[in-house]
């Protein structure tokens, strides 16, 4: 039987629900026991999901204090001699794990996408090279096995537990905090197309209907952007024009919609992961590096598209929450 | 006040050349950049010393001494001092080693601030900063946008963070590990042409193992508590672009195809 | 001479609307595209004229250049403003811009006798569109078609797109009117040809405003064939292949109006949605429907007799969509000026040369190798590369481009990067006897090798202008080099 700890952030219980996932993976639903560490209430959604759930006696830790956090998880682990430690790679996650395992003096391995667990050991799997490249790594040493995980990959598969037997932990190695909170803002939504994760770009074929591109980008959460030919017909700010002389983007995907593919503009797009090119002419330069291409009308695709969408969202609605 | 930049040298992440037979990166001749945040690192502690004239700003890298050309480029810049440490026993070292080499020469050179990046584009791990400020028993905080310079006294700092979405403030003690992520706030300064070839090995210092004296079993890979077993290119496959029409099938197919990417 | 002075002087010969001293135009009036980052950047390092100022007739040019010539005040000849080469740049404190905004005219389009006039400040597209309506076109298609005008196309000895077919500005021009310095208005006739002497044009075509102000223009016309148009293009093996196809179409007597031959990289920024890493050879044929087919059966020939160095075929309709949209537009011009402020960056340089079919790949191999080998940057450069695209029957040229991420304040821009590359491509042109100005002419930039490009020749030029420039009052440092413009050449 393994001991899993795994860290649970303020007001990111879904993120601890979802490490539970890993465990599974590397050591079989049934021989990882799992231990979950954080402030009270962040435990209470996770009765039921994890063996234990430790929080401090007459403490809280605040978010940003990752010494006393590190302090009380090296308690912990003296106290239980726990496997492996797991930590989910946020903000606060990316600077606890490593302070960690310096202070275990065990190996970590950052922002894991995936495990591999056989006869032969253990493999964990991770983006590199701005991710273009993924390594699979090994833990040398004797420490507990560490890891940080990427949000939003793993998810949790196995069935709730009973119940998770409550643990008030006495730590004794709480000292005085060294940094402190003077304020906190959110931020506003920057208009930059350079910080979105989807853009919906419109060239010269789309200068008809370009203010139809605003529905598509908010069904996709993203923003819309131009080509020069847009901004020359002062249909659109310069702010958001893609290419050479304007912006250079990287977003995850990008919807080309009329849009030939004019070296100036294939020049502001690096990096991108998926290419939609949606143009009359399928022979249009852009068509070469897009993984669909749309041959038809920009306009009639937007308003099919958006049909199929919604289509899709009203069957959630009607069906209810599921299992 | 002195503070130290910890500056990381890169392969150029943009073009890497993958040699997909044998299945392993071509880094020899790939060249050298610094990293970005690093270099956001350094301009924000010119920027203090722009400001606050005495201050003493210097750089610490760990790195092969075919960095050296970028190494003086950046001490061209009103940079105190450099100090490289390079070793070939320190070859094949992880995080948790580079860490422990850079945690020990820093201990012999304690400044009141140190002044990094807070991801590389190759590893993109974090560690480092992290797990220096664990050993310098130091606190610790990434994704610095902004210090305030008026507000940096001897034994304190103000800085602006960027927390998934918010933007905290926080006072932290001296000395800490401060480490930025790169912004358009601070900018390097540019060397005119008549610099470009300015002498500045008076201002180099190069550290090898026999200066920091670790044991040979504690670095390189010898020392590492993680190994790469292996790398792979992610998109191995030539793709070719799908044609569809504008028709019930072609809708289809692209929200699928959206639907599974995770878009919708 | 006092500025106050000066501006007086001027405004006894025009009135006052015709003489322009708004700081904006005088500084964008002091430095050309050579230096358009620094000029965005506002870093420019050359003073900025006194005056622009607008003649309405050649008589008020002659009175301008006399005033001028009297006290010893430089003078620019300006059009359309699309100079690349520092031919517009200023170098002196009391200059003034003479710009044919005025002198607008179309005189007369002559379609019997297949000749336009027309006055130097006309823009060429506008002469385009207008002898089109009636079934013919100039022939001429520089990139710049859109904005420039007759004025500067003459002056720098400028050539088009359509040139292996129509020739080069000085093939078209027939007849003109220039003034020169001593205020003598010169008139040259329209006769299709004649042996009075040397030919006195050449005197005028490619002087780059260095010996006389050009007036008015007569061109030839030809007819107009748009619907025999055929494309054909090529993706070969290397560049010397490409050439020797290119030569093997004109030393059969054939005459297509493009021919290109882009080496790998640079076909990447014009074709990269077919040319899968190769060198693209592009023709197209044009005129009457017996000349463009058999144009076009030449052009396969040729291809045919290296097939075992070719490829593959290019779809002919990419070519045409690629060929539409090759000109510049003021508004690309605009927006390039908004990329450069926000960013780092522009579009690249460029440095043509020309030579005979063997010596050019030679030049080729030479400047590619010793840019790889010797320059200090080229870590910076994100385009190297070439492409033939003027062609005779005895040689072609080769256009390098070469584009940079700008790691340097923008006042060393050109010492770091610009400077030193044209500095490799000149040299090795040079060496193998080779011309370092096929079109973009000599401009103030190559002026430190205009004796070696010329050698025992150097003579002529040097006397033309002590001949008809004895004071050195036009465009200071064009074309002839001068001590004390060296500071600017950093």
């Amino acid at each position: 039987m393994k001991k899993c700890l795994i860290f649970v952030e303020d007001n990111k219980s879904r993120d601890a629900d979802d490490l539970t996932e890993v465990v599974d993976q590397l050591y079989g639903s049934r021989n990882g026991e799992k231990y979950g560490f954080g402030n009270k209430k962040a435990l209470e959604d996770l009765d039921g999901t994890f063996d234990a759930l430790i929080h401090a006696k007459n403490y809280e830790f605040d978010e940003f204090d990752v010494r006393n956090i590190t302090n009380c998880i090296e308690e912990l682990y003296h106290a239980y001699n726990f496997d492996s430690i797991m930590i989910s790679a946020t903000h606060l996650g990316r600077m606890l794990a490593p302070r960690l395992a310096m202070r275990l003096k065990t190996g970590l391995v950052a922002d894991i996408t995936a495990v591999n667990s056989d006869e032969k050991g253990i493999e964990l799997i991770r983006p590199a090279y701005s991710g273009k490249l993924m390594a699979a790594i090994k833990i040398r040493g004797k420490g507990p096995l560490m890891m940080s995980v990427r949000q939003n990959v793993f998810q949790r598969k196995t069935k709730r537990i009973a119940d998770s037997e409550w643990i008030e932990f006495p730590f004794k190695m709480i000292e005085e905090q060294r940094i402190e909170l003077l304020s906190s803002e959110r931020r506003e939504e920057s208009e930059d197309i350079r910080e979105s994760e989807v853009l919906i770009a419109g060239g010269r074929g789309a200068s008809s209907y370009f203010n139809e591109l605003d529905a598509l980008a908010e069904a996709l959460n993203g923003k819309v952007a131009a080509s020069r030919k847009i901004v020359d017909q002062q249909i659109a700010s310069r702010r958001i024009q893609v290419g050479q002389s304007g912006k250079t983007v990287s977003p995850k995907l990008y919807i080309a919609m009329g849009i030939s593919g004019s070296i100036q503009h294939i020049e502001g797009l690096k990096n991108i992961e998926h290419i939609i090119a949606v143009n009359k002419r399928k022979g249009a330069p852009i068509c070469s590096i897009a993984d669909i291409v749309v041959e038809g009308d920009g306009k009639e695709f937007i308003a099919k598209l958006l049909n199929r969408i919604n289509r899709d969202g009203q069957k959630e609605k009607a069906g209810g929450e599921e299992e | 006040m002195k503070i130290i930049c910890l500056i990381k040298f890169i392969p150029d992440v943009e073009n890497i050349q993958f040699d997909k037979k044998k299945n392993v990166l071509m880094r020899e001749n790939s060249r050298l950049t610094v990293n970005p945040d690093d270099e956001t690192a350094l301009a924000a502690a010119l920027k203090v010393k722009e400001k606050n004239p005495e201050t003493v700003v210097e750089i610490l890298s760990m790195g092969p001494e075919r960095a050296i050309p970028k190494f003086q480029d950046l001490l061209r810049r009103d940079v105190d001092k450099g100090v490289l440490i390079s070793d070939p026993l320190y070859v094949g070292s992880d995080t948790f080693v580079t860490s422990r080499i850079l945690g020990t020469c820093l201990s012999k050179r304690m400044p009141d601030c140190i002044f990094t990046g807070t991801h590389s584009l190759d590893g993109d791990t974090s560690h480092v900063p992290a797990q220096i400020a664990e050993l310098l028993n130091l606190s610790h905080i990434n994704n610095v946008l902004n210090i305030d310079i008026d507000q940096l006294m001897g034994d304190k700092a103000v800085v602006k963070v960027n927390s998934e979405g918010e933007t905290l403030e926080f006072r932290m003690s001296l000395p800490a590990v401060i480490s930025f992520e790169k912004s358009k706030e601070y900018k390097m300064p540019y060397i005119r042409y008549e610099e470009f070839q300015r002498d500045v090995n008076e201002k180099m210092e190069i550290l090898t193992n026999h200066h920091l004296q670790m044991k040979e079993e504690e670095v390189g890979l010898q020392g590492s508590m993680t190994e790469v077993e292996k790398t792979f290119m992610k998109n191995v496959i030539e793709k070719e672009s799908i044609i569809v029409n504008n028709d019930d099938e072609g809708i289809e197919y692209v929200y699928k195809f959206l639907k599974e990417k995770g878009y919708l | 001479m006092e500025t106050k002075d000066l501006l007086n002087g001027l405004k006894e010969i025009l009135a006052e609307e015709q003489i322009n001293t708004n700081e904006e135009d005088l500084y964008d009036a002091s430095a050309d595209r050579y230096k358009k980052y620094a000029k965005v950047r506002r870093v420019l390092d050359v003073p900025s004229p006194k005056a622009i100022v607008y003649p309405n007739s050649p008589e008020e040019v002659s009175q301008l250049l006399v005033y001028c010539n009297d006290n010893q005040i430089n003078v620019i000849p300006r059009s359309g403003k699309t100079a690349t080469e520092g031919g517009l740049e200023n170098w002196k404190e009391e200059t003034i811009v003479i710009d044919a905004k005025n002198l607008n005219k179309m005189i007369k389009i002559d379609e019997y006798n297949m000749q336009a006039t027309v006055q130097a400040g006309v823009i060429l597209e506008e002469l385009e569109e207008e002898v089109r309506k009636k079934g013919y076109t100039t022939g001429h298609s520089p990139q710049s078609k859109p904005v420039a005008k007759l004025g500067g196309l003459v002056a720098t000895r400028s050539i088009g797109q359509l040139s292996t077919l129509y020739g080069g500005i000085e093939d078209m021009v027939v007849g003109l009117e220039c003034v020169f310095p001593d205020g003598h208005i010169a008139r040259i006739k329209n006769v299709s040809r004649r042996a009075g002497g040397p030919d006195i044009r050449h005197i005028v075509i490619g002087n780059e405003g260095s010996l006389c102000y050009i007036t008015e223009v007569t061109v030839k016309l030809f007819k107009y064939f748009p619907e025999n148009n055929q494309f054909h293009g090529y993706l070969v093996k290397d560049m010397d292949t490409g050439i020797k196809v290119l030569r093997e179409v004109m030393v059969n007597g054939y005459r297509p109006s493009v021919a290109r031959c882009y080496s790998e990289e640079d076909a990447k920024q014009h074709f990269y949605h077919f040319h899968k890493d190769r060198c693209v050879l592009i023709f197209m044929a044009e005129g009457s429907k017996e000349i463009a087919e058999a144009t076009g059966k030449g052009i396969e020939n040729a291809a045919e007799k290296f097939k075992d160095r070719i490829i593959e075929k290019v779809d002919s309709e990419l070519l045409e969509e690629w060929f539409e949209n090759l000109n510049w537009s003021q508004q690309d011009i605009d927006d390039e000026f908004e990329g450069m402020l926000e960013n780092d960056s522009h579009t690249g340089f460029t440095t043509e040369v020309s030579a005979d079919w063997e010596t050019i790949p030679k030049i080729y191999d030479n400047v590619i190798k010793r840019i790889k080998e010797e320059y200090h940057r080229v870590e910076d450069l994100t385009l190297l590369g070439g492409h033939s695209s003027h062609s005779y029957i005895n040689g072609t040229n080769m256009y390098f481009v070469y584009n940079y991420e700008i790691h340097c304040a923008p006042e060393d821009e050109m010492r770091v990067y610009h400077h030193p590359l044209q500095r490799i491509i000149v040299e090795e042109t040079l060496k193998l006897g080779g011309s370092m100005c096929h079109h973009h002419g000599i401009g103030k930039f190559r002026n430190e090798w205009t004796k070696e490009e010329h050698g025992s020749a150097y003579y002529m030029l040097e006397k033309l202008k002590e001949a008809f420039d004895p004071k050195n009052i036009m465009n200071f440092g064009t074309i002839y080099p001068q001590k004390e413009g060296k500071k600017f050449q950093e």
